[in-house]
């Protein structure tokens, strides 16, 4: 499967669930449903021009990109998403400060960093300087949570 | 005129002026660099400072905090591929590829150069065609605007990616973007799902910040994953390590060669983006990237676009900041402020008893004088911090990467979140930056994306508001002499831009 069927696929499927799904259950009326809807068709005939291309393409035996959408590497790297989406849901909570400096810790063990002295370093450094400065220079307060 | 001009010099170049203008070049600069931070939240902190000072220092502030705050966003832009200001994605497209060859000096000197240059040919459009452009300007009602609007949206996504219909895709995800949150006509909720946090709809500063930054983080780190894994990691870090500042402090030079190979860039650029700023609202992000997408298409080597081209970073900076000057002209010969930053100066002016409009020039020519002399200082005093502001600020770059990545995230989350200080704004960056990643594996252009979302609420309601004053006649967008020229245009560009592509492919 070359990459316009995969994109040109992946787009028609979106429509799909936007015509069926989203607009009726989604929007009130249907003049309200008219602009968002124009936008649906024209790119489900965007996605329809680019399924023929690959098609197309597939038959006179075009250059095929071998890449796949996830492989050991990026799902190894879109780890780092559930871990960013903890940190966020625990700054309300344990406060701002106090959780981006453990969270500074592990995102740097993470990207490969070893020596404990950099690491601790950095994590204290790095929520000091931003209180300083956005917090206290220009006094924006961030969630303060059950400890800082 | 001369008399004025004289009487508007003599206002100005007072020490307590000049002093007011440098600070607020550099703290406009220093809230530029920090992402989410703009000038205009530096305009909204100052404002209240305004009060105590006199008419001319408080406006030499806020017009110093614009040019240096403007000239700032692109300082993280180059470094870490956040743009500080929204506007300043555009310059993440070929300035970051050069910190990442180690050359980051040269292209914040680029930035500086062309940013500088651009703002002050913007002033003079401003100071010597103000009351013709303004007679212009007025004739744009909502047919026009609808035109103007389809011809960039078409323009760009046909230029901006080597597969047009690509492009396409990115215009109207970036307009369906555009659609969630409540409808301008009817006030009812939009494609919400039940997260009432999206009344508002996306806001931009979370998207950009996702899109650009957080995704570039993660596919650097899925780059860094499989180098390790294939065992030639030490190989490349040693690499990126010979091209950075320790070994070849040359690269961090901008020679006068280079520079002047840029100049016909800096001028056709500053050209576009005055007269995107002539029009209000439509904003720096679409002049900096027309002029971006323009400066690719005439260029000798389109194919150095992306990977660091000193002519990138021209027309992004100079079409950024083009629009500066112009977008001023509303304000000061109607009254009308162009865009958010022209409503809080006007905010200021009106602090200072002083109330812009057709009249202006009459009873207070000397001060509309004293204004164009502030810009045109704030300019230098741009030139001047800015040199000495970049040579310090590009040392960051050289240090190891996983500082670098934890820091990026870190001013990810500050970014999003400080705008509305709410940290959903934080979830929607993370989201955003999930399919910033998915999108760049299918080749989607993310700029253009996001000045089709930029765009698309605009289009929409000027479009409905054409077919309102026409009774619903479509025919109203051929019957306007200034909206029939741009789908002419339209259909011009795209006739020639692919023509043109397919020689290029052929040759």
């Amino acid at each position: 499967m070359n990459d316009e069927l995969k994109l040109g696929s992946a787009i028609l499927a979106c429509c799909c669930f936007m015509w069926f799904y989203a607009i009726p259950n989604h929007i009130k009326g249907p003049q309200a449903a008219l602009y968002p809807k124009s936008l649906i068709i024209a790119m489900a005939m965007i996605s329809l021009m680019i399924l023929i291309k690959g098609i197309r393409s597939r038959k006179n035996g075009g250059q095929e990109e071998k890449w796949t959408l996830l492989n050991e590497a990026s799902v190894k790297a879109l780890l780092v998403v559930p871990i960013m989406a903890v940190y966020i849901f625990l700054i309300d909570i344990v406060g701002f400060y106090t959780i981006t400096f453990v969270f500074i810790i592990l995102f740097m063990l993470c990207f490969g960093a070893r020596r404990p002295l950099s690491i601790c370093l950095y994590s204290a450094l790095l929520p000091a300087i931003i209180y300083l400065v956005i917090g206290k220079l220009l006094s924006f307060p961030f969630p303060a949570g059950i400890l800082f | 005129m001369l008399e004025q001009l004289l009487s508007g010099l003599n206002m100005v170049l007072v020490p307590e002026n000049l002093l007011w203008a440098g600070l607020g070049v550099a703290f406009g600069m220093i809230l530029g660099s920090i992402p989410g931070l703009t000038d205009n939240m530096g305009i909204v902190l100052m404002l209240p400072f305004t009060y105590y000072l006199g008419p001319i220092a408080g406006i030499a502030l806020l017009m110093g905090l614009t040019k240096g705050g403007n000239f700032g966003g692109s300082i993280p832009a180059i470094l870490f591929n956040i743009p500080g200001t929204p506007q300043a994605m555009v310059t993440c497209i070929d300035g970051h590829p050069l910190t990442k060859q180690g050359k980051s000096g040269k292209a914040l000197k680029q930035a500086l150069f062309s940013s500088v240059m651009a703002d002050a040919c913007s002033d003079l459009i401003l100071i010597f065609l103000a009351a013709p452009v303004a007679m212009i300007a007025l004739k744009i009602g909502p047919p026009e605007y609808t035109s103007i609007i389809i011809f960039s949206l078409i323009v760009i996504s046909v230029a901006a990616s080597d597969k047009p219909l690509r492009g396409l895709v990115a215009v109207v995800l970036g307009l369906l973007l555009g659609t969630v949150g409540t409808d301008p006509e009817f006030g009812t909720t939009r494609l919400i799902f039940h997260v009432i946090d999206l009344a508002d709809g996306f806001h931009i500063m979370p998207m950009v910040i996702g899109m650009l930054a957080f995704s570039e983080v993660l596919l650097q780190l899925e780059q860094q994953i499989m180098n390790r894994l294939r065992k030639r990691f030490s190989e490349i870090q040693a690499e990126v390590f010979k091209n950075g500042d320790v070994i070849n402090p040359d690269y961090h030079r901008l020679s006068w060669k280079e520079f002047r190979g840029t100049l016909p860039t800096i001028f056709r650029s500053t050209g576009i983006g005055a007269a995107i700023g002539i029009i209000p609202g439509i904003g720096t992000t679409v002049g900096s990237y027309l002029s971006y997408i323009m400066a690719k298409q005439y260029s000798k080597h389109p194919e150095k676009f992306g990977n660091g081209a000193l002519e990138g970073i021209a027309a992004a900076e100079a079409g950024n900041n083009a629009v500066n000057g112009p977008n001023l002209i509303p304000l000061v010969t109607l009254g009308i402020p162009g865009n958010l930053a022209a409503a809080l100066i006007l905010g200021g002016f009106m602090i200072k008893g002083l109330v812009p409009g057709p009249t202006f020039m009459q009873t207070n020519g000397d001060m509309l004088y004293a204004l164009f002399i502030i810009l045109l200082l704030s300019n230098f005093f741009t030139l001047l911090i800015g040199y000495f502001y970049i040579k310090r600020v590009r040392k960051v770059t050289s240090i190891p990467k996983f500082y670098l990545f934890t820091g990026i995230i870190v001013f990810s989350v500050i970014g999003s979140y400080v705008s509305y200080a709410s940290l959903f704004d934080v979830y929607v960056m993370l989201v955003f930056g999930i399919l910033g990643y998915l999108l760049t594996k299918f080749k989607i252009n993310l700029p253009t994306i996001i000045v089709a979302f930029f765009l698309g609420p605009m289009l929409e309601s000027k479009f409905r508001q054409s077919l309102s004053i026409s009774g619903d006649d479509a025919t109203v967008f051929l019957t306007k002499p200034i909206s029939l020229t741009f789908l002419i245009l339209t259909i011009a560009a795209v006739f020639f831009l692919l023509k043109r592509k397919k020689k290029l492919m052929t040759d």
